[in-house]
């Protein structure tokens, strides 16, 4: 409050304010967060979550790509009802390489998290091209084009890189293999021994039922058949992962 | 940087070495751009390099435009007075954004009811079109409203010219820029699928750019203030401003596949992805739509009611309140997920204090009314301002109620957060954003009032009618399908599948497609009266009072002193 | 000393200091705003939208006597 303001002190007020107010809103984000990476019960200790392959990471960034997100969550909660009707509740380490993470926050559809295996190949073509054709009540949109578009997997490995770079255990062995890896998936009878030794559990069959091309819809399809299907709940029994 | 003013001795609008130097930084980018577009790594990419190229050039020649007319004694205005130019821009872009923003929406409501109109295409549909649609709404009508609307506050109550020749029209030109680039990426399919951050780094990058220079321009005009004091509608503003560029900065962090494809991958995996990404999200609603829009508040309703702030001791306290709890309520989008317990419970603890600074700031804008409530029946622009507070104490009543985890058990997933959201968007956000644009446009084309009052009171009642529709519908859907999740029948199996729930949304994603469709209209109505109030135009049924004692009506004129 | 002992032991001390900081911070935003010499200048304050003058007009008023 000094009698004369000048030019310096009014505008050292208006830095005060930016900095005082900067530090009010920073302090909670920081309690909040910097403590999930530094507790390491954050992250349950289970077996099998791995990277994914690249043709599961390709059906990936389709499904980002698509907005699925927007409809579909990927988030089973600790609740009964969802227990029962979607599968075990998510654990933090299913989606520990998910880089982003698509738990969703709204359900037009259901649940995702584990939904494979829970329908067959066939079902999921038919419904892709036409979600009404098996689930009349369906409000999601159709994507026939995905079936008739060839997957773009020229840069495969630069996926794994960037993902590599943020944490995700891929190695030079990945990268070197990513076409032939996702080849291989796509492709029934090639040879995936290197691919199951790389990617444990990976299921290599040809998903859209069109030998002739490797679609996007192969890349999906692949990537919806394997969610939720890593961990092994039943060597958990009566496991309670909750903190 | 380009926020040094002209020296004396150029005359105004001519080039200035800031101006050169801005020229300059433009035909760098257009180049990298060129070269990006040539060596992109995928179709979306070459199509939004080609678009910076462009962009960047047809900025190049604004400024070229600009020296000329200058030096030809044209100069848009001569560099003394307020800096208005950019503020009348930010209300049209306002004006056309929503348009753009609320059909949007309008289509998707539709398709949800629909499907049939998705047309099975890759560009039209609905995963595509919602973040089109949120970030048309939030940050191409809200952000041009805010950044238009402080532009404006921020030199009255500094009395001080906006800081910066070419600068603010960087950021209006260049925050243009950044909405077409996210809006043409998702329909290509380019998104982070971060919830109101979907647009990949490179639209990030630029958008980082855009709003430093925004932060310069808005301290660098507080800086040269001739008011002792920062009024508050500028401390909201600020806090705006410069929370934005923290979560924004934090939220993006990501991996570029390489440095010529659309395509990141986020920094940071699953559940701490998940907490920054709500620690951002729920920000991006109290920092964008609430710290910003209260500046707005502070500003217009008084000015509009001619009363002073109710109590600005009030405005302080809960400034400071409303910052430091905000923040903290974020992991409330989280509950009963992987994230750790402990997270859950602190963000529902902080959403609940956070309901009394919320309504500290409803009640000092609802009581800055008092002495002057019969302006209520008598300006249909007050009182879609004041309804707009009443519906940010409502919806930020509502936000706590469901941040509480027995009730986000059955709120969550379902349509009734689409309610809640649009609670305070199309009621708070939408109604206060309409209020200072019908209060601006008079003021800024100098005309004595609105074209139409009449028709601002249409647009109030048909836009009510619309947001009670669109929640109530939602409210109901919400809670049906909540309810319909957690059935047990009598043999304790679930009773209803989850195709059965999706059949009884149907009705009321109806009738809150008829709630957006009034909503629209009512932002039409409000555009022909804009038009034809900036045209000069009188409705002929509501002539102008004699020219008598009250020559100034609804806050148009400058008033005198008390 | 791990990770997890760290974190407890400084969310401990957080945990009680920021009580502490929060309360005086929120104290002395209270006291800011009721200082009674300050009431003039909030007064003068909250009906600033309402006047209007151009750019480079300062205020006399604002020389408040006594401060």
């Amino acid at each position: 409050m000094a009698k004369k303001f000048t030019h310096e002190k009014i505008e050292k007020n208006s830095i005060l304010l930016l900095v005082l107010t900067l530090i009010v809103v920073a302090i909670g984000g920081l309690v909040e967060i910097v403590p999930t990476f530094l507790i390491k019960s954050t992250i349950e200790d289970v077996k099998g979550v791995r990277p994914y392959s690249p043709l599961e990471l390709a059906g990936r960034n389709i499904y980002i790509r698509e907005g699925c997100y927007t409809c579909h969550s990927q988030m089973i909660r600790s609740l009964r009802s969802e227990v029962e009707r979607y599968g075990h509740y998510s654990l933090a380490a299913e989606s520990k390489y998910d880089h982003p993470f698509q738990w969703g926050s709204k359900r037009t559809g259901p649940d995702l998290a584990r939904v494979g295996g829970k329908y067959s190949d066939e079902w999921h073509r038919l419904h892709m091209e036409d979600p009404r054709s098996v689930v009349p009540e369906s409000v999601m949109p159709g994507y026939p084009f995905l079936a008739k578009t060839p997957l773009d997997y020229r840069f495969a490995a630069d996926g794994l890189k960037a993902l590599a770079v943020a944490g995700v255990p891929y190695t030079a062995e990945n990268f070197e293999n990513a076409k032939a890896d996702l080849e291989a998936q796509a492709t029934p009878d090639a040879d995936t021994e290197g691919l199951m030794a790389r990617y444990p559990k990976a299921v290599a069959r040809d998903f859209d039922g069109n030998p002739a091309m490797i679609s996007e819809l192969d890349a999906l399809v692949a990537y919806l058949q394997m969610l939720g299907t890593l961990v092994d709940f039943n060597a958990y029994e009566n496991a309670d992962f909750k903190q | 940087m380009a926020v040094s003013s002209a020296p004396g001795s150029n005359l105004p609008g001519t080039m200035t070495s800031a101006a050169w130097a801005v020229a300059g930084s433009l035909i760098a980018g257009a180049v990298l751009s060129i070269i990006i577009a040539a060596k992109a790594a995928d179709a979306p990419m070459a199509a939004h390099a080609w678009l910076f190229a462009f962009a960047f050039l047809a900025g190049v020649m604004m400024l070229g435009q600009r020296h000329i007319n200058a030096t030809q004694g044209h100069a848009a205005d001569d560099g003394t007075g307020y800096n208005d130019g950019v503020v009348k821009a930010g209300a049209i872009a306002t004006l056309f954004w929503g348009v753009a923003g609320f059909l949007v929406g309008v289509v998707i409501a539709f398709q949800l009811a629909f499907p049939v109109l998705n047309f099975d295409t890759e560009f039209l549909n609905f995963g595509r079109l919602r973040p089109l649609h949120t970030s048309a709404v939030i940050f191409a009508f809200g952000g041009n409203a805010l950044i238009a609307t402080s532009f404006y506050v921020v030199q009255r109550t500094s009395r001080a010219r906006l800081a910066g020749d070419v600068a603010p029209w960087f950021v209006f030109w260049g925050y243009q820029l950044f909405i077409v680039v996210a809006a043409t990426g998702y329909l290509m399919g380019v998104t982070q699928s971060r919830e109101y951050a979907e647009p990949e780094w490179y639209a990030d990058i630029w958008l980082t750019i855009v709003w430093v220079v925004y932060l310069l321009v808005f301290l660098g005009t507080l800086a040269k203030r001739k008011e002792p004091h920062i009024y508050v509608a500028n401390w909201f503003y600020l806090a705006f401003i410069v929370t934005i560029a923290m979560l924004h900065i934090g939220n993006n962090l990501a991996i570029p596949e390489t440095l010529t494809s659309s395509k990141s991958y986020a920094l940071f995996p699953g559940v701490q992805d998940a907490l920054i990404q709500w620690w951002y999200g729920h920000n991006a609603v109290g920092f964008f739509l609430t710290a910003g829009f209260l500046g707005m508040m502070y500003y217009f309703i008084p000015k509009r009611a001619e009363r002073p702030v109710y109590s600005y001791r009030l405005s302080i306290v809960h400034f400071w309140s409303l910052i430091f709890i905000y923040i903290w309520a974020g992991p409330h989008h989280l509950h009963f997920t992987a994230l750790p317990d402990w997270a859950q419970t602190l963000g529902m603890t902080f959403s609940i204090m956070l309901w009394m600074p919320s309504w500290g700031g409803m009640i000092n804008g609802l009581m800055t009314l008092s002495g002057a409530w019969d302006k209520l029946r008598t300006d249909p622009v007050i009182r879609m301002l004041v309804v707009s507070v009443a519906f940010y104490g409502m919806s930020t009543f509502e936000g706590p109620v469901m941040s509480v985890k027995a009730v986000n058990s059955l709120s969550h997933y379902t349509d009734w957060t689409i309610g809640h959201v649009h609670s305070g968007a199309l009621g708070w956000v939408g109604f206060v954003s309409f209020g200072a644009v019908y209060c601006l446009i008079p003021w800024l084309w100098k005309r004595e009032r609105l074209y139409s009052l009449a028709l601002v009171s249409w647009h109030f009642w048909i836009a009510t009618i619309g947001i009670v529709l669109y929640i109530t519908s939602m409210w109901v859907s919400g809670i049906l399908q909540g309810l319909m999740w957690r059935a047990y029948d009598a043999q304790g199996f679930l009773e209803y599948s989850f195709a059965e729930t999706v059949e009884a949304m149907h009705p009321f994603y109806v009738i809150r497609a008829l709630g957006g469709v009034l909503f629209l209209a009512g932002a039409l109505i409000m555009v022909y009266n804009c038009w034809m109030t900036i045209k000069g135009r009188v409705r002929e049924s509501e002539p102008l009072p004699a020219p008598a004692p009250a020559a100034a009506p609804a806050g148009a004129m400058p008033q005198p002193a008390e | 000393m791990d990770s997890e002992t760290t974190y407890s032991v400084v969310r401990t001390w957080f945990g009680t200091g920021g009580l502490i900081l929060l309360v005086v911070m929120f104290t002395a935003v209270v006291i800011y705003a009721l200082w009674p010499s300050n009431k003039k200048k909030f007064d003068r304050m909250a009906k600033l939208p309402l006047e209007d003058k151009e750019p480079g007009d300062s205020e006399k008023k604002d020389k408040e006597p006594g401060q």
